[in-house]
């Protein structure tokens, strides 16, 4: 279950994830897109062990939509650390459709916070990498993409409703399914033997049972780290949605 | 064994395992942002160009980096203050080759002020042109391309060629590894609060049993390559038919898996059990002799078994002085015959170990300038 967090936390995490999408080469994204990578920020950041800002959504006809965040978002235009371009008004959606970008202001407040914190340090280096993998695959960010995802793509709940992906629930099958891809992806190394030594431990415990030593001599908090090998499980998240999208494509064209 | 009619949500198994098997060869990675870009391009682009005659001598010769095509939209300040920023920070990097380097998308304009975007590559050309950098030796490094295209007089010229290019793990290129065991070995094995508080301080022991020196060296070491460059996975204690490897450095290329083995091993002056007051015994020479040489060997014995491209090995010297150098002598001999890279650290004990090695080091430098002049 996700703690409440105070939306400064909130704000934070908006400027993490803009940030990030100017590292990543992508300096202006639209409303959708935003949400889309919100969205999976949120649904895969568990899968290395991180904790999510929020496990609830709504379920829009053009995807993943939260309203809290849309809201914080617009309160940091106000304040001038994200500005925004194109303000169109969507008749059919009643909303608001803009291109977002971090401010130079908002990116040092970012780097700032993050630097000063090791925890936030390690959310702020996994959500980059998670919205690099999703930037550098961009079919996995269409709408299509999002209606093939394990928690967005049910059945069970119709448009308009709100998707719990952990907030009561309990249930983050996309969680789970990155896990599984990492898992699955590991035993597929062209090695010439088992790669029995590869280790996904992720704990100070875990580590030190693997390596046959005590904890305290783990040289560094490796809980509190997320590892590159897991990351990839994003990358993977990512690869999957463009493959079920292709898959799709295909059945249409047959059709 | 997983049913394949097992799902998570709308996903399911079969779905799942079939796009593992849609991977490119090339593989997945830490994926490449203009952060890393500004660190790293720059090793990867000498890389790419080593057998390229690169015309350093010149004062700009301008780099080109594409990302890849995302979705961006150029605005009025398309040359933003973040990307601003970024060609500074690697300018000033760049300066150490006398390079330059500029950050471009390649759908999101040129770096000018422009509300135009420029797809085409001569619309980049004529945008760099009026920069000013038209006619600088010019290399077009293409994120996730498997070229580089080098302009020998400029861009504006348009004369140009391709060499193959793949994207290589920072630890795999040059003498990143051995410069990144060196630092490990200052920050950590011989940093006061290293080597004192995790070494020895430890519940339960009063010192290390010599039997985990190498263990703990080796974890340890793990951790420090993983944080040098999230590029390659590292792998340890991989059982084979000669025995289990170390360290394996493994990293996809476009040219195809790229592998280093790493062994490890501790000379030592005495072992002992867990508690120093049960007793030590003296090491003799012959066994760290014997150590010192197995350690060349192995790294020799599994390059071969895992096809890797370098075998290297480390030996912690950790023997109280003085010490027998015929060791050392012979392990590089054998190590030079076998084409193993092996690289010897002296652990520091104490304060004043580390004092005169530093007067050492000082000492080395002043005879080299008095030498040179």
């Amino acid at each position: 279950m996700t703690h409440a967090q105070p939306s400064h936390f909130r704000r934070y995490w908006i400027l993490l994830v803009l940030r990030a999408t100017c590292l990543a080469g992508s300096g202006t994204v639209s409303s959708d897109f935003f949400h889309k990578l919100v969205y999976y920020v949120n649904a895969l950041l568990p899968s290395v062990g991180l904790p999510s800002e929020t496990a609830r959504v709504m379920k829009a006809s053009y995807g993943p939509f939260f309203p809290e965040y849309q809201w914080d978002l617009d309160r940091l235009v106000g304040a001038g650390l994200v500005e925004v371009a194109d303000l169109q008004w969507i008749s059919t959606d009643q909303r608001f459709f803009g291109k977002y970008r971090i401010t130079r202001r908002g990116q040092v407040l970012a780097e700032h916070v993050a630097s000063g914190t090791g925890g936030l340090a390690d959310i702020e280096r996994a959500i980059s990498e998670m919205v690099s993998a999703f930037l550098s695959t961009p079919a996995a960010l269409t709408t299509l993409a999002a209606k093939l995802d394990a928690n967005f793509g049910q059945d069970t709940v119709r448009e308009g409703q709100v998707i719990d992906f952990g907030e009561w629930s309990g249930e983050n099958h996309s969680r789970d399914a990155a896990k599984f891809l990492f898992h699955n992806w590991l035993t597929r190394f062209a090695l010439p033997v088992e790669p029995i030594g590869i280790s996904a431990a992720t704990s100070n415990e875990e580590i030190a049972e693997n390596a046959g030593i005590a904890p305290q001599l783990v040289p560094f908090q490796a809980d509190k780290v997320v590892d590159e090998k897991n990351g990839r499980s994003f990358h993977l998240y990512a690869n999957y949605l463009v493959h079920r999208l292709a898959q799709q494509s295909s059945v249409t064209v047959g059709a | 064994m997983v049913s394949s009619t097992r799902s998570f949500g709308a996903a399911s198994v079969a779905d799942l395992m079939a796009s593992i098997g849609t991977i490119p060869a090339a593989g997945i990675g830490s994926a490449f942002s203009f952060e890393r870009a500004g660190g790293r391009s720059i090793d990867q682009v000498r890389y790419a160009c080593r057998e390229i005659t690169l015309p350093h001598s010149l004062p700009s010769c301008v780099t080109y980096v594409f990302c890849d095509d995302l979705e961006r939209t150029a605005t009025a300040c398309d040359f933003d203050e973040i990307n601003l920023v970024w060609t500074t920070d690697t300018s000033v990097v760049l300066a150490d080759i006398e390079n330059r380097i500029v950050l471009i998308s390649r759908n999101g304009g040129a770096g000018c002020c422009s509300k135009s975007s420029y797809p085409k590559m001569s619309d980049h050309a004529k945008a760099i042109t009026a920069l000013g950098l038209g006619t600088s030796a010019t290399i077009i490094f293409q994120l996730q391309s498997s070229v580089v295209t080098l302009y020998p007089s400029g861009i504006a010229s348009g004369v140009h060629e391709q060499r193959p290019f793949g994207v290589v793990s920072q630890l795999l290129i040059g003498d990143t590894l051995e410069k990144t065991l060196d630092q490990f070995d200052d920050t950590w094995v011989n940093a006061p609060s290293g080597r004192s508080k995790v070494w020895a301080d430890i519940e339960g022991h009063t010192h290390i049993p010599s039997e985990s020196t190498e263990k703990v060296i080796q974890v340890q070491l793990q951790f420090a390559l993983k944080f040098v460059d999230s590029g390659s996975l590292i792998m340890d204690e991989l059982p084979n038919p000669d025995g289990r490897a170390d360290l394996l450095l493994y990293s996809e290329t476009p040219a195809g898996p790229h592998r280093v083995i790493l062994e490890l091993k501790v000379l030592r002056s005495f072992s002992h059990p867990t508690k120093r007051a049960k007793g030590v015994s003296k090491v003799p020479n012959s066994a760290n002799e014997a150590s010192a040489l197995e350690v060349v060997k192995q790294a020799w014995s599994y390059r071969s078994h895992y096809n890797a491209h370098r075998a290297c090995a480390r030996l912690y010297d950790m023997r109280k002085p003085p010490v027998d150098g015929a060791v050392k002598t012979k392990s590089l001999a054998l190590a030079s015959k076998l084409s193993v890279d092996l690289w010897i650290s002296d652990v520091q004990f104490t304060s004043q170990d580390k004092r005169n090695v530093k007067v050492e080091k000082a000492l080395a430098s002043m005879s080299d300038v008095s030498g040179e002049k």
